[in-house]
């Protein structure tokens, strides 16, 4: 039986920090995760120039877990967190008690802080008038939806995998936010 | 409020979100005008107020605070001419 690896990754509201979810299945006994005799894996994560993130892989025993990472101490990123973009990962997973190894390559993508600009611009549009009906900048509003619809066709992007059409749709959201 | 009143709650939007749009649909054709600009605009604000108000997830991934919550709740409910409410702080 082979472990099938099943990472995901989330950022943060304020992009801060980044958490790896393991949810593999397989390579244990009955392919009872829990049972698995892993003892450890490893992460890299890259950004799209391929420029490793992580000083050194990143290993701890999280099999069906979370670890987080911190955006300033782990990434080196400024205090303002992950920036947008699409990052890559390569996470291996080690069985010290024989010579299986296993490896997985992926892609995950951040768009928190546009997501969030999107959501508050929108909150304080609608926050800043008593009625929907009178007094709503139209034009403001027409603007954020057109943003909010670039977004959820990167969301889209993205589950299809559609790398290079993600990053040009996050490039042309940060030119007009 | 418990998880599961909170399901409660997030079944009692969709719900609301659901008559809303069917009372819109009914009114363009009773009176025969074009609400499908009022239709769309409001449509996407509301999907928009009931993912940000159904995902809200405490301490992990909100964009906003307890009292902003609060706020995209009164919108929603103005729009929709609910009152449906959670109390987001004992989530």
């Amino acid at each position: 039986m082979s472990l099938i690896i099943d990472v995901d990754f989330s950022v943060s509201s304020d992009a801060g920090t980044l958490t790896m979810r393991d949810d593999s299945t397989g390579w244990g006994e009955g392919g009872d995760p829990e049972k698995a005799d892993i003892d450890v894996f490893s992460l890299d994560v890259k950004d799209s120039d391929g420029v490793s993130l992580l000083a050194a892989p990143k290993t701890d025993n999280i099999l069906n877990d979370a670890v987080e990472f911190d955006a300033v101490d782990d990434f080196g990123f400024p205090s303002t967190g992950m920036p947008n973009g699409i990052y890559r990962y390569t996470v291996t997973y080690t069985y010290t008690g024989g010579p299986w190894t296993q490896t997985k390559n992926g892609t995950f993508y951040v768009t928190t802080q546009l997501e969030q600009n999107i959501n508050t611009d929108l909150y304080n549009l609608l926050t800043g008038v008593k009625a929907f009906n009178y007094n709503l900048d139209f034009n403001k509003l027409e603007e954020i939806r057109r943003r909010d619809n670039l977004m959820y066709a990167v969301n889209v992007a993205e589950y299809l995998s559609d790398e290079t059409t993600v990053t040009e749709l996050i490039d042309y959201l940060e030119r007009i936010e | 409020m418990t998880s599961i009143e909170f399901d409660t709650y997030r079944v009692a939007v969709y719900v609301a979100f659901k008559d809303y749009a069917s009372k819109l649909v009914r009114k363009t054709k009773i009176r025969k005008i074009n609400i499908q600009d009022e239709f769309d605009t409001k449509y996407w604000i509301l999907s928009k107020m009931v993912l940000i108000i159904t995902l809200f997830e405490y301490n992990d991934r909100n964009y906003f605070d307890e009292d902003e919550m609060l706020q995209w709740q009164d919108i929603m409910n103005d729009i929709m001419g609910t009152k449906l409410y959670v109390d987001f702080k004992v989530i």
